[in-house]
């Protein structure tokens, strides 16, 4: 018998682990430290998050790796999505730094729960067991319910939390009823001996219940119409920096779960899971987009940009091909770098006297702080998909993985649905082009927030020129889906 | 945790009355929804699509009934810390509920 | 002459406006004139780097020319691919032109905002020359959307009256249309694939590939989407008149002249030569809607008030003629059809310029506000006469060639076409000199227009190379048909192979000198041709009979599940 824990499966575990120290030490030192000082907690999170990325580069073979007796593989699969979650953090912790300053907030407990919801995130992408992934998207998930009410004496942040809390407390039930009738059909939580089971067993009333109420638990997860209706509320109550983490960290981390769960554990029931993703993407994709038109609120317009975007992504999930992985993938890190861009443009907005997150706060931005605006104007295109930026190449991946995998209108709906969007993403150019200025103080632009913003259109304007390593990444990483997972021994 | 619901006590009582059929709303919206679906497969012959479609739709009503409780009984109403004392600033928005 | 070095004259030309943006943005905004300068040197200078294009184009050799070749996303078999055949050549060279034109028209019509109008003009020059010079698909669809952009700021900026309404118009149609061609492109990508095994959006390999017709139908929709709406055709037209009144001089004619192209080229460069058998089974409809084009465009024009909206609809005809000749689907026509797309882009750009012109003086564009100029602006109205009558088509100048060859090509084909495409000439010709008799002639009645000075040296300057073209291409057109000969030829091989062999021997002989068009449409000129498959066709001598642009049975595909003949045409 293996044991529980071999030094070797440490080794491979030592990006977890070096996060969760980071995360234990921010702790200690926020009790330490002055309040003064406790700045200097965002670059210390930022110096673990570096670090962390190239452990995980570092631990990340060509061959895929399981430990723990199949609870969590290390491959290619995971590193991708693990450093995206990186990523996001990062830019999270960059755009932070002075807007918790302008609200008065201490950034110690903050920075401590994005490292939290970062670790949960990634034991979601690298977990191969029903069990290791419930305890990641908890981890995840309660870090966020205390990161959305973190503004306390802002009414719209608690309102945000509790809202955000309870409905994901019910989510996470549902999903977690869908594992136990897994559990109970096939004796295991192990996503490959699952798929072992199933293929002798064959189909079953109980399995499609599971695999129903398994889906709307991540739908809820990923804002996806009709389980949506939290996401505005809570994104625009929520502190902008945590709204851009939870509607890309957390949308990506519930997509590598559901990448992981359907087409690892369930590709048996795959004709079940795609007609109900199906249904789930063309609803979510109009939904969002035809909701996102009427919105006056930039956060708002976002957040239900961010719910028509899931609609895309999962064209590539119900492509189920490896070209349609691989699209998942490359979206999700594209949308990473295009949707913290647009939050970081906002973020900056947010000033002593004014909270900067109506559309008409925007007014005359491109004379007032061009550079911003040009940074906006790129993620607002790479949004709405028009070359040259990454966000064209993104949906170019997914609509092509679905004309390759026969889903043609599906694709015409995306296609249609994109050409929607750009009316209101260009809604946003021209109250930064062609309105005359705002009143209000001059929006402000640290170092901190300059680099994230820098960072976000440099991602979004490379990869849209040449994708190639992306690309290239993304496919390596989409093969090893599925590749190990199954234990030594059975329980 | 800093929040106080409501003010006075009848007022609590009724939020609390509110969430307490929470769960009942939940249960039953999916009860309905995939006694109806199965219902229907029966008649039209087409097991199991449109109870698999009905449970979904379901789950997200009862994820709605869940919403609507939560959004009448959250906290509301202006949003003290946006501006700072003594700045002007502007005027803060009124609640707003689910948009669907 | 020919490019000996293997110069990479195609990226130098397509990159000069590019690195003139750039440049731009370094530049102080404050220093206007600066950035003028700037802006109109890097315009002269992508002209001139383009302009070996002309020189160094070989007209005897049937294949790309100037091929430039790189790997851009291997994975997908994207490459950055550029090459040009005569077609693109007078393209880019009138893109390239244009851009001179159009950035030193607007020295004194611009005066806030000033750095970012050029960087987009520039910008927008940069897509075009793309689009044009690209043999990658996807490349060309990238050019395809990044013109968009500029284009939409030019208008949404700089524009009059609705143009924030008529920027966001202009875009959307567009996108509609573009997202929907990259489906049709997608398809027969991994259609291409499928067959072959090799992921490529080479589309000098689609233009060998046979899809099945099913296949073809739906992509030949698609692309009719996408570049239909570019054009634009009848019913997707309403975009146009908007974008063009509310656009500043400058982006109605970039839009005029090159972007509108844009529409035509793809059908040219894709649809056709893609597509062949789906391209002949739409031609009733193409046709009818051309000819809806011309005639509803021709009309609501004379009903124009507004002088710009009526160049605007005198567009919309114009380029329903360019889609017809291209529909005849016979050498004369389609060479009629790319001749015409060029005179369109002179004529209708100076048409707009000389709109700008008074705008700028008068900051009014209603027709009844002027009257008489010729005595205030006689220069002015010189110019303007040569371009309405090159316009509507007068002998001697370049509107008459196009026309001549369209309706020369459409005749074989179906004379009641001819008929009524001739009818929206005359309209043409109408409400053009109409309107040149209100603006131009009679008294000076409005006092303000009685001190309008005259067209300065610049202006003048803009005219010049305008003037030049036409009436080079209306007395001796030969060098721009010879450079269509190949493109022709290839696009007949693929759609309509009688007439391929035909216009091959005609090529090989040099038969074209003095008529090129009737030498077309007799074959043979010489005993070449026919030899291989039937007899070319015969004229069809009563209106009734099946279009001549079929091709013999014989050399029918053999694969097509419908009868791909354009029998509803009649």
């Amino acid at each position: 018998m293996p044991a529980w824990f071999s030094l070797n499966d440490l080794y491979y575990l030592t990006p977890e682990l070096m996060l969760a120290g980071a995360a234990l030490v921010v702790l200690v030192l926020r009790a330490i430290l002055p309040r003064d000082n406790q700045g200097i907690l965002s670059w210390f999170a930022l110096a673990a998050l570096v670090a962390t990325g190239a452990a995980v580069v570092t631990m990340t073979g060509t061959t895929p790796v399981s430990v723990s007796r199949g609870l969590i593989a290390v491959d290619s699969f995971a590193a991708f999505f693990k450093l995206l979650f990186l990523l996001a953090a990062a830019l999270t912790i960059l755009m932070s730094t002075r807007y918790l300053e302008v609200e008065g907030a201490s950034p110690g407990e903050y920075v401590f729960l994005v490292l939290c919801a970062t670790l949960g995130m990634m034991f979601m992408a690298g977990g191969t067991d029903l069990i290791s992934i419930f305890v990641g998207l908890e981890t995840m998930a309660i870090a966020f319910y205390i990161l959305t009410g973190m503004l306390k004496p802002n009414r719209r942040s608690n309102e945000a939390a509790v809202k955000y809390f309870i409905l994901g407390t019910f989510s996470l039930g549902l999903l977690l009823y869908g594992m136990s009738l897994m559990y109970g059909f096939t004796g295991t939580t192990n996503l490959r001996a699952i798929a072992v089971a199933l293929a002798s067993q064959g189909r079953d009333g109980w399995l499609v219940l599971a695999v129903v109420m398994i889906v709307a638990g991540v739908g809820f997860k990923i804002a996806a119409v009709p389980f949506h209706m939290w996401a505005p509320d809570v994104y625009e109550g929520a502190p902008t920096p945590i709204t851009a983490f939870l509607s890309v960290g957390s949308k990506a981390a519930s997509f590598s779960m559901l990448l992981r769960i359907l087409v690892e554990g369930l590709p048996a029931a795959s004709a079940d899971w795609t007609l109900l993703l199906y249904v789930l993407s063309v609803l979510t994709m109009t939904v969002g987009n035809i909701a996102a038109l009427t919105q006056s609120n930039i956060k708002r317009m976002l957040a239900y940009s961010s719910i028509a975007h899931a609609g895309y992504v999962l064209i590539g999930v119900i492509a189920g091909t490896p070209r349609g992985i691989a699209s998942t993938l490359i979206y999700l890190m594209v949308y990473a770098f295009m949707q913290m861009g647009a939050f970081a443009v906002v973020v900056m907005m947010r000033r002593a006297d004014a909270i900067g997150d109506e559309l008409k706060d925007l007014s005359g931005l491109f004379s007032r702080q061009p550079g911003a605006a040009l940074g906006m104007l790129v993620f607002m295109l790479s949004l709405g998909g028009i070359p040259p930026t990454a966000g064209f190449m993104g949906k170019f991946w997914l609509f092509s993985a679905a004309i390759d995998a026969n889903y043609v209108w599906l694709a015409v709906i995306g296609v249609l649905n994109s050409v929607v969007s750009i009316y209101y993403y260009l809604r946003v150019v021209v109250f930064m082009f062609m309105k005359s200025e705002a009143t209000g103080s001059e929006p402000a632009i640290g170092p901190a927030l300059t680099a994230a913003l820098a960072v976000g259109v440099v991602g979004t304007l490379v990869l849209g020129v040449y994708p190639r390593p992306l690309f290239e990444l993304a496919e390596v990483s989409a093969r090893t889906l599925g590749v190990v997972g199954i234990p030594a021994t059975p329980f | 945790m800093a929040y106080r619901v409501t003010k006075s006590a009848g007022e609590a009582l009724r939020s609390i009355g509110a969430l307490s059929t929470v769960g009942l709303a939940f249960v039953l919206a999916i009860v309905i929804g995939a006694w109806f679906g199965s219902v229907l497969d029966g008649w039209l012959g087409t097991k199991p699509v449109f109870f698999i479609v009905f449970f979904f739709l379901g789950l997200a009503a009862g994820m709605l009934n869940v919403f609507r409780t939560v959004a009448r009984t959250a906290p509301r109403g202006p949003a003290p810390g946006k501006t700072r004392p003594g700045e002007a600033g502007p005027s803060d928005r009124e609640f707003r509920g689910p948009d669907e | 002459m020919s490019n000996a070095a293997n110069f990479p004259i195609l990226s130098l030309t397509l990159f000069t406006p590019a690195i003139g943006a750039l440049l731009l943005l370094f530049i102080r905004r404050t220093q206007e004139h600066v950035i003028r300068w700037v802006a109109n040197i890097f315009a002269v200078a992508g002209f001139l780097v383009s302009l070996p294009l002309w020189f160094w184009y070989d007209a005897g050799e049937r294949q790309f020319q100037f091929i430039e070749r790189l790997p851009w996303i291997p994975s997908i078999g994207a490459e950055y691919f550029l090459g040009v055949d005569g077609f693109s050549v007078l393209l880019v060279l009138l893109t390239t032109l244009m851009g001179v034109i159009a950035i030193l028209s607007s020295w004194t019509a611009i005066t806030e905002r000033v750095k970012e109008y050029y960087i987009f003009l520039l910008v927008l020059q940069t897509g075009m020359i793309g689009a044009f010079v690209s043999l990658d698909f996807l490349l060309f669809f990238l050019f395809f959307e990044v013109m968009l952009v500029p284009m939409y700021f030019l208008i949404g900026i700089w524009g009059s009256d609705r143009r924030l309404y008529s920027a966001i118009k202009f875009f959307l149609y567009t996108l509609v249309g573009s997202v929907v061609m990259l489906l049709g492109i997608l398809a027969i990508y991994f259609h291409h694939a499928g067959v072959t095994g090799v992921y490529t959006f080479d589309i000098t390999k689609f233009h060998q590939m046979s899809a099945p017709y099913n296949l073809q139908w739906w992509v030949f929709l698609a692309f009719f989407l996408g570049f239909s709406i570019k054009v634009p055709m009848f019913p997707f037209h309403t975009w146009l008149p908007d974008a063009h009144t509310d656009a500043p001089t400058a982006g109605s004619v970039i839009l005029a002249a090159i972007l509108l192209k844009m529409g035509t080229y793809g059908f040219i460069r894709f649809s056709l030569p893609i597509l062949p058998e789906a391209t002949r089974a739409f031609v009733p409809m193409m046709v009818l809607l051309s000819v809806i084009g011309i005639i509803y465009g021709a009309l609501v024009a004379m009903a124009q008030k507004d002088w710009k909206r009526l160049v605007a609809y005198s567009s919309v005809s114009h380029m329903g003629m360019v889609m017809l000749g291209m529909f005849a689907l016979n050498p004369v026509g389609v060479t009629g059809s790319i001749v015409q797309q060029l005179n369109h882009g002179i004529s209708t750009g100076a048409l707009f310029m000389i709109v700008g012109i008074v705008y700028e003086r008068r900051h009014t564009r209603m027709i009844a506000e002027y009257g008489g100029l010729s005595k205030v602006m006689p220069v002015y109205a010189a110019v303007f006469m040569v371009m309405t009558m090159s316009s509507i088509g007068l002998p001697t100048l370049n509107g008459f060639i196009g026309e001549f060859l369209i309706l020369q090509g459409v005749f074989v084909v179906d004379k009641v076409w001819a008929l009524l495409a001739g009818s929206g000439i005359i309209l043409g010709a109408a409400y053009m000199l109409w309107l040149y008799q209100r603006t131009m002639f009679g008294k000076v009645e409005n006092p303000k227009n009685e001190a309008l000075p005259d067209l300065n040296v610049r202006e003048f300057a803009t005219f010049v190379p305008l003037i030049i073209l036409a009436v080079w291409i209306g007395l001796y057109p030969k060098p721009f048909l010879d450079r269509l000969v190949p493109t022709v030829t290839n696009v007949m091989e693929r759609i309509n192979p009688a007439y391929a062999s035909a216009a091959a021997a005609l090529a090989a002989k040099d038969c074209a000198d003095n008529q090129p068009a009737s030498a077309f449409l007799t074959a043979p000129c010489g005993d070449a041709a026919g030899g291989e498959t039937a007899s070319p066709p015969s004229l069809p001598s009563t209106g009734e009979a099946e279009p001549a642009g079929q091709p013999p049975p014989a050399s029918q595909p053999k694969t097509a599940p419908h009868d791909p003949s354009p029998t509803g045409a009649r």
